[in-house]
């Protein structure tokens, strides 16, 4: 029998591949180094930096976005306190202690992140 | 069908861009320093001119290789151009700026101490005392024809060359189009671009343990060099003495701080800010800082950190000040 | 197609191999590409000898250019080029005894591209640690895109010998 150059499973075997290829990828960045770092950013732009595993002791901080939220941080993880938008979807979010975990306010700009990045790129000094 | 291989070949090579894989270079040495690269988005050729373009930097910067320093040193004269002038030219400026506390005219302290050897001692007041005659800014002469140094003066830009050495390796990788990169030389550290869309995470070495990070900066297109007392010391009559040198004493500095990181949109600016500020100490590095626009982080003694607040968004750290 | 045509047509594959092979390690990086990565070119030499030849033959090219890699490259290289090669042969066999008519040459390209990534980056873990796979997403969504190209040079060679009467 003839083989063509396409076949439908091809495109199959092709997706398989590609699907592997970006599981492992996700797989990999998430499970890269050891410490689960939050990110807080307003617009796009990072507004804290916060190692969640140095956390000893609970503190609450104030965003100033469009919207002034409330975040909370303790040795659990963290969360949005409190904001005075209209849905409180920010809140609905809670507490956020996994890497790869997303809370975001639309009303404030406001994106709360858990990032797997323990290690650095480089060191000064 | 036909279309339906065209989508996925191209849907493969958008993917397979998207996500450049890194280039991690492996350790060379320049400047006398380790050299180390990663790049995203270009391969070994690009790491191979950057470093190429450092060596060719320490050639002309470098007061023990044959190029623009070693004929200032030796008393000729430098035209008016290459990589050595223009970090004379900015030294002379941040000299001026500092009051003398910066100063590329401390090579005989240098040698003195013993520092350029690597068998630090402390010097015969005779000796400091010759040493100090012919340190000072002001011997750096600029003439029509160039620069030259007067009263026998002797300059070392060892204190901007680990920067604008990453700066060389960051315009190399932008002329190469990368996405991103990243390159330390000694403790000077050059960001460029993302990985893959995440900024850079540089550590800012503890002063107190080689191996932990005082801080943590999430970075990118900037430079970044560290000033610290820890780096180079020796103890002598019970004492302890460092190689970041007061030009106007002769002495290590002594003002409370063990380390400075400064961070920079030019390289050789943060190397030569981070060892005017450690000199300087905190209060007066502010306005000098604010001049150059540039931040930075500071390591007190007691180990107290404190970060200019432009910077302060960026710092990862247990507990840290932010000066006004 | 005739006992001494397949021969023939085996070395033609093995020579072409081994040219490709030598002629690819010339040839620059892709920019965005990990380390050490290749188009392939060669592979469609043992997946033509595979699918117009015989299995064996598809096998014994794969062996001829490890050898060639071994003389002019060394062993850790050679290791590198024979585990792919095989493994890569061996999955081209496969599909072609157990779904020709089903896949394509596209298909069979980025199979065999996808494993032999595969079985190098497992015989680079010997030699570098478990960060070897730290590639593999990399190397396989790349090699997708690389394995397409060889399909369709495969679909071009396959066409060329049956137009000459060779089909088999």
């Amino acid at each position: 029998m003839k083989t063509r150059l396409f076949k439908k499973a091809d495109l199959f075997i092709a997706l398989a591949v590609l699907l592997i290829g970006a599981a492992a990828l996700i797989f990999i960045s998430l499970s890269q180094g050891g410490g689960r770092t939050a990110v807080v950013e307003y617009r796009g732009e990072t507004v804290r930096v916060i190692d969640l595993d140095g956390v000893k002791e609970g503190y609450t901080f104030t965003v100033s976005g469009d919207l002034e939220v409330v975040i909370e941080v303790s040795p659990q993880g963290i969360r949005f306190l409190s904001s005075p938008c209209p849905d409180k979807r920010c809140v609905e979010f809670g507490l956020l202690n996994k890497k790869g975990q997303v809370a975001v306010c639309m009303p404030a700009g406001v994106s709360v992140r858990i990032t797997g990045e323990g290690e650095y790129d480089g060191v000064t000094g | 069908m036909k279309k339906a291989a065209l989508i996925l070949v191209s849907l493969a090579l958008t993917l397979a861009v998207s996500c450049a894989a890194p280039y991690r270079g492996t350790v060379e040495y320049a400047m006398g320093a380790e050299v180390t690269q990663t790049v995203w988005g270009a391969g070994e050729d690009c790491l191979k001119a950057a470093f190429d373009a450092i060596a060719a930097l320490e050639e002309d910067v470098s007061y023990r290789k044959d190029g623009g320093v070693a004929l200032l040193n030796s008393g000729g004269t430098l035209a008016s151009r290459g990589d050595a002038y223009d970090i004379i030219v900015k030294s002379a400026e941040l000299w001026r700026d500092t009051g003398g506390a910066y100063d590329i005219t401390v090579l005989p302290l240098v040698r003195a101490w013993g520092f350029d050897s690597g068998e630090p001692h402390i010097p015969a007041a005779s000796e400091l005392a010759s040493a100090l005659a012919i340190t000072g800014g002001e011997n750096i002469i600029f003439g029509a024809d160039g620069i030259r140094l007067a009263n026998g003066a002797q300059i070392d830009l060892s204190a901007a060359g680990k920067g604008a050495a990453c700066q060389k390796a960051v315009e190399t990788y932008k002329a190469y189009g990368a996405s991103g990169g990243i390159v330390t030389v000694g403790g000077s550290v050059g960001v460029f671009g993302t990985k893959n869309g995440k900024n850079f995470r540089i550590a800012v070495r503890s002063p107190f343990d080689p191996a932990g990070a005082a801080a943590v900066l999430t970075l990118t297109d900037t430079y970044i060099s560290t000033s610290g007392s820890y780096e180079k010391r020796f103890f002598a009559d019970g004492a302890e003495y460092h190689h970041l040198l007061d030009p106007s004493t002769g002495y290590p500095v002594h003002n409370g701080l063990i380390s400075v990181t400064v961070v920079c949109g030019d390289g050789a600016l943060s190397d030569m800010l981070s060892s005017a500020c450690f000199c300087m100490g905190m209060e007066k590095s502010l306005p000098l800082l604010e001049k150059y626009s540039a931040s930075a982080l500071f390591v007190r003694e007691d180990g107290a950190v404190f970060v200019t607040k432009e910077l302060a968004p960026y710092v990862e750290c247990e507990s840290y000040e932010v000066l006004p | 197609m005739k006992r001494g045509e397949k021969i023939a047509l085996a070395g033609v594959l093995s020579a072409f191999a081994v040219a490709s092979g030598a002629l690819e390690s010339l040839i620059p990086p892709l920019p965005f590409a990990p380390p050490g990565f290749r188009i392939g070119i060669s592979n469609v030499a043992s997946m033509t000898a595979a699918a117009a030849v015989s299995p064996f033959a598809a096998f014994a090219v794969a062996l001829i250019k490890s050898v060639f890699v071994l003389i002019t490259r060394g062993t850790t290289a050679f290791l590198l080029s024979l585990a792919g090669g095989l493994v890569s042969a061996c999955v081209t066999v496969l599909l072609l005894r157990f779904a020709r008519g089903k896949v394509g040459c596209i298909g069979i390209g980025v199979a065999s591209a996808a494993f032999h990534n595969l079985a190098q980056v497992c015989v680079y873990s010997l030699i570098i640690g478990t960060a070897a796979f730290w590639y593999l997403p990399y190397l396989l969504i790349l090699g997708t895109a690389c394995g397409a190209l060889t399909g369709i040079l495969l679909d071009l060679a396959l066409r060329f010998i049956s137009k000459r009467d060779y089909a088999p």
